[in-house]
């Protein structure tokens, strides 16, 4: 006690740390979800982000436009072209172009899909991301009151970009499947019958294995999800970038390239 | 450094972090502010306590809105902390050079901590993505981590204009 007394803050800080260690148990037991003031923190959180978001949308598309002018005087002379053809849908959806492009990318990953009619499609965008967190989790501004709950598959422009991890109102915590504890059931694309598992490397990739060993899987292939487990099946999951007969394992290893850049994704879709 | 302009600071420096990360992001990843900050502040001032915890406080508002697992990052940031308060007793505390490798070593370490703790449950994650983008990471904090320093420093230094400064 008489030492609790003179090291007031080094108890204070030893206290703190123990505390946190309890929260680690607690959140490893209860697989990561958070209690109701987590959950009013992250309602707050994401009110207060979103002008925020619109902040710093403006300054990198003013950045964009610094170092990109060439590209973008090409692609204006594309759009010009294309005005009169998108006046009408544009006027109609009353969306930003690069949100209508990112939509139609999005409107194509889902013909692809194997969607089932009760399934609905909620679109969002990302409010906060940190690219120097580990987790590779990010949150969206939907959550609950869209009827977005824990487990949905979520889909950007370049195909799966993961699943929801927690949701609450106005915002939902997204696991990305470049995270190493997200595992995906896929498919090849161009064969139906060979299946694997692909499990994110930490490294903006992905590995995995294919169940059959004797499959032939090629670098190039595309790869989508099968349906098993809580990804619908045929949503776009990247391309095979590497194979390998592992022989400690006697596995047909893989390495994939995620067709999607998950720093760069703004609007993402929520299958419900 | 009064503890209202410290919540001022951790608040700007968490919603940076946030927000603007990814703008700058090199690699896949972009500096760690709060982290900085912490170090920055347990570095120069002799009695951090109050940075500490304010530190671990924001670390842990950002482990519920982006982490699959809560108190991972808290618990790094503070033992991080902990490290650079008991380092920066053997410096001087108003030179910029010791505060470079205790930025650097601050930052690896809490790299290896969130390894660690992550690697004890199910939240593990490969540990050579991780060392690969240390140099990067490592690089950014000591360019903010200075940054940070020279303006605290400039805004401690004012007080010599002071009437009672001797």
């Amino acid at each position: 006690m008489k030492w609790i007394r003179t090291h007031k803050a080094a108890s204070v800080i030893i206290v703190i740390i123990v505390a946190l260690l309890f929260v680690i148990a607690g959140s490893f037991a209860g697989a990561g979800d958070s209690s109701p003031v987590g959950r009013a923190i992250n309602t707050g959180i994401s009110t207060v982000t979103k002008p925020l978001k619109a902040v710093s949308d403006g300054i990198k598309n003013g950045f964009r436009g610094i170092f990109e002018s060439k590209e973008i005087s090409k692609e204006n002379k594309e759009l010009k072209d294309e005005l009169n053809e998108l006046k009408e849908e544009n006027r109609k959806l009353k969306l930003k172009r690069d949100e209508y492009d990112e939509l139609k990318k999005l409107q194509e990953i889902f013909s692809r899909g194997d969607l089932k009619d009760e399934e609905n499609v909620v679109t969002c965008e990302i409010s906060v991301m940190d690219s120097s967190s580990w987790m590779s989790v990010f949150t969206i501004n939907k959550g609950t009151e869209a009827g977005i709950k824990k487990g949905n598959a979520v889909v950007c422009s370049g195909g799966l970009i993961g699943k929801i991890d927690e949701a609450g109102r106005g915002w939902a915590k997204v696991r990305s499947i470049i995270n190493e504890n997200s595992k995906v059931s896929f498919r090849l694309a161009e064969n139906r019958k060979q299946m694997g598992i692909v499990t994110g490397d930490g490294d903006s990739g992905l590995s995995g294995y294919m169940f059959n060993v004797k499959a032939k899987v090629k670098k190039g292939d595309k790869i989508v999800t099968s349906g098993i487990g809580d990804y619908p099946g045929g949503l776009t999951i990247g391309t095979v970038s590497e194979v390998d007969f592992n022989t400690n394992t006697q596995n047909k290893e893989i390495t994939v390239e995620p067709d999607q850049d998950f720093f760069s994704a703004g609007i993402v879709a929520v299958i419900i | 450094m009064s503890i209202k302009k410290m919540i001022i600071a951790y608040v700007i420096a968490f919603f940076l972090q946030i927000t603007f990360n990814n703008m700058i992001a090199v690699m896949g990843t972009g500096p760690d502010l709060i982290l900085i900050l912490t170090m920055v502040l347990c570095y120069m001032y002799a009695d951090s306590y109050p940075a500490l915890i304010c530190g671990t406080v924001f670390a842990f508002i950002h482990d519920l809105i982006l982490s699959s697992h809560i108190g991972i990052y808290a618990l790094a940031v503070l033992l991080t902390g902990v490290f650079v308060m008991f380092i920066s007793r053997f410096f001087n505390r108003e030179n910029v050079l010791p505060l470079t490798g205790v930025l650097a070593a601050g930052t690896f370490l809490c790299s290896i901590l969130q390894w660690i703790i992550c690697a004890m449950g199910p939240a593990n994650f490969a540990i050579i993505p991780m060392l690969k983008v240390q140099p990067v990471l490592i690089v950014y904090d000591l360019i903010i981590g200075v940054i940070t320093f020279f303006v605290i420093m400039r805004y401690s230094r004012r007080q010599k204009k002071s009437r009672y400064y001797l």
